[in-house]
């Protein structure tokens, strides 16, 4: 594996010497490889994987753009992970300014379930609650917990400053906790 | 999971949540559009790797930062001015050393055939009239178009995206049936661009343009397009899309794409946008012991450009969406915006609404070529950052700001920018402000009865008598006490009496969605 991405990345960078349609080819080889595993974290971060294959589209119409940019071909997900990341926080940023406040989101289906200790209550509970987070904190929230990313990471990955990525965090799992709260309140209840 | 704290339950469910939401694999429509984005989309030519070009940069940057340089020494103790105390002043000034992204260098001729200064401009920079043939400018212009009866072309002005640099996909519509390739707008921009930031923010409600192969100098900004509605191609669209095919904007030509009066650099208009939209306005409120929801405002639903005197540049808007800011003018260069702010008076020749309650100190904050006047230590600083950044660099953090105080009086504000997005066609920003859901039908009436012109009366505490019941509940549940305001607009220009005159009320919300305020239209 190690072994085939150096031979990427030394056909990438001889081929960026060479004209535009080398570095299509490059563009396209690099994309394709790491599609899945981006469409994916657009999905965790927007919770609709309609709107997620929209916002990977894009993403990989800006990287294209931006091609020149891209130093280190090594970092070529990371530096994706940027740009798409930043599509995702425009579009729930627009989400937000264009939706109806009353107009219920769809891509919330709580299927899948595997662990028999877990209502569905809960999961509803704490899908909805991610739905309430800001973009920002959803961001947060999500390289977190699915992509396994510690705050530094986070940080290196977003652009943030570590402290902001911390208070983001926080406050995010704080709205996470009270939701659970309240359907562990009400699950006590009955 | 017995074993479980309560943190670590909550940390599972989210990790199950994400993974059952993640157990897909992209379409192999979405692989075929990734593959087919190099052959589709140009690399733009300020990315290539031509080391000539670079050095060609480096020079003017060296410059640039030299002159920089020479300025920051000279306003060494003056970095923040407040306009209400003084007349001519300094600003605050970026010690950010990267050029932006330079405007494009290639001359382009201005409507007339005289000189840039001689146009004739609609306030903001567009020219009124192109080889003496009538330019019209944003909603006008889709009015127009849809009051067409054939194919017949005219032009249309404002600031618009070609598409290649907006968030805009085959999915931004679902017509349910499939139409001709002219129509597929793709990411086509959308009609209504009469102010810069409506380019990138207005939904598709006003409908959408479709390119045909046209394009702008780096996919955004001021133009003058020449187009036509009722294709005769429409003819070839299904009964459901039919209508939705005549009425788009189809481009035959673009015929002007900005001049000397609007050219600006290193931050050119479309660009100083894009960094104060980074902005994030943000609170966490509490709901419910130590719970808290985070909520954000959305500020600038509408550049509204000014027509404010020389030395005013010509690219001159009236921020709105929070009163902490006042106005944002890009200036065609950096001498420019510093020769100008010891000649011009920056306290009162380029008034903003004296009207609105603002939370602090006036000041000017120049990064560059741009000048914002903004409210409030907190606001200049944040400002600054912003503008100082790449717009649209990856990764960029995002400048923080609360809320105003919930003391603040914002009742006058808010109805201000609801009636300012609806007379710029931006009915969907409009339409957040529940109870006041102006339909696109009922602008368009107004638009026809010139109604859409306002002046707002002075503020009113209502008596419960004045408010109808429906009303009366929503407030009792919503409103924070003592915030209620009433308002009578009227639009002295209408032709229609019925039109006329309008009522309002505004209040602050307990719990804040989106906006901290809400503005209600009573029924005439």
């Amino acid at each position: 594996m190690i072994q085939g991405t150096r031979q990427l990345e030394g056909f990438v960078r001889m081929n960026q010497e060479r004209g535009s349609a080398a570095r299509a080819d490059a563009f396209g080889r690099l994309t394709s490889a790491r599609l899945a595993s981006l469409y994916r974290l657009a999905a965790a971060i927007l919770g609709d994987p309609v709107e997620a294959e929209d916002v990977t589209h894009d993403a990989a119409v800006r990287a294209w753009q931006r091609w020149d940019s891209l130093r280190d071909v090594g970092r070529f997900e990371a530096w994706f992970q940027r740009i798409l990341i930043n599509e995702c926080r425009d579009r729930l940023r627009q989400r937000h300014k264009v939706v109806d406040v009353a107009q219920p989101r769809t891509g919330l289906a709580v299927s899948g379930l595997s662990d028999p200790g877990t209502s569905v209550a809960e999961r509803l509970a704490i899908a909805e609650a991610l739905e309430m987070l800001t973009p920002e904190q959803r961001i947060v929230i999500v390289l977190h917990f699915y992509l396994d990313l510690d705050a530094e990471e986070i940080a290196a990955r977003t652009g943030l400053r570590l402290g902001t990525v911390k208070s983001r965090f926080h406050y995010a799992l704080q709205a996470l906790r009270a939701a659970a709260d309240a359907v562990a309140r009400a699950e006590g209840a009955t | 999971m017995s074993g479980e704290t309560n943190d670590e339950r909550l940390r599972n469910v989210a990790r199950q949540h994400l993974a059952s939401m993640t157990d897909i694999e992209p379409s192999a429509e979405l692989r075929a559009r990734i593959e087919a984005i190099p052959s589709t989309h140009p690399m733009p030519d300020h990315g290539g790797r031509d080391d000539s070009r670079r050095l060609r940069f480096v020079v003017p940057a060296i410059a640039g930062i030299a002159v920089a340089i020479a300025i920051c020494a000279l306003l060494v103790g003056a970095l923040v001015v407040r306009p209400s105390v003084v007349g001519p002043s300094v600003s605050r000034t970026s010690t950010a050393s990267a050029l932006g992204p330079s405007a494009s260098p290639t001359p382009v001729p201005s409507p007339s055939g005289g000189s840039a200064q001689s146009v004739d401009r609609y306030p903001g920079g567009i020219p009124k009239t192109y080889g003496g043939e009538r330019v019209y400018l944003g909603f006008g212009a889709f009015i127009h178009g849809q009051q067409m009866a054939d194919a017949t072309p005219f032009l249309a002005g404002g600031w618009f995206g070609d598409g290649s640099r907006e968030v805009c996909t085959g999915g931004a519509i679902q017509l349910g049936s499939p139409i001709p390739a002219t129509f597929q707008h793709g990411c086509g921009s959308v009609i209504g661009a009469d102010s810069p930031w409506a380019a990138y923010s207005l939904p598709a409600s006003l409908g959408w343009i479709a390119w045909d192969g046209h394009s702008l100098p780096g996919g955004r900004g001021p133009a003058v397009i020449r187009v036509h509605t009722h294709d005769p191609r429409s003819a070839e669209c299904s009964a459901a899309t039919v209508s939705y095919c005549r009425e788009m904007f189809i481009v035959d030509e673009v015929v002007w794409t900005g001049d000397s009066a609007t050219e600006a650099s290193p931050i050119g208009v479309t660009e100083a946008v894009a960094r104060l939209d980074r902005l994030n306005i943000e609170e966490s409120l509490p709901i419910g012991g130590t719970a808290t929801l985070a909520v954000q405002r959305h500020i600038f639903p509408t550049f509204r450009p000014q027509t404010c005197a020389a030395p005013w540049p010509v690219a001159t808007f009236d921020l709105q969406g929070d009163p902490r800011f006042g106005l944002l003018a890009v200036f065609p260069t950096q001498t420019a915006r510093v020769e100008a702010e010891g000649t011009i008076a920056l306290d009162g020749s380029c008034p903003v609404d004296s009207r609105i309650v603002r939370p602090g100190a006036a000041k000017w904050v120049g990064v560059q070529n741009v000048l914002v006047l903004a409210y409030g230590d907190d606001t200049a600083d944040a400002v600054e950052a912003v503008m100082a950044s790449q717009g649209d660099a990856v990764g960029v953090d995002t400048p923080q700001l609360d809320f105003p105080p919930s003391s603040l009086d914002e009742s006058y504000a808010f109805l201000t920018y609801y009636l300012a997005a609806r007379a710029a066609g931006n009915i969907d920003t409009a339409s957040r402000y529940a109870g006041s859901s102006s339909s696109l039908d009922e602008v368009e009436g107004r638009y026809a009865a010139n109604a859409l012109t306002y002046v707002i009366g002075p503020a009113t505490v209502p008596e419960q008598s004045q408010l109808p019941f429906s009303v009366l509940g929503s407030l009792q549940s919503e409103a924070l006490p003592g915030t209620l305001r009433m308002f009578e607009v009227t639009h002295p220009d209408s032709t229609d009496t019925a039109l006329r005159d309008e009522t309002f009320i505004c209040y602050e919300l307990k719990n804040p969605q989106i906006d901290s305020w809400i503005v209600v239209r009573l029924a005439p």
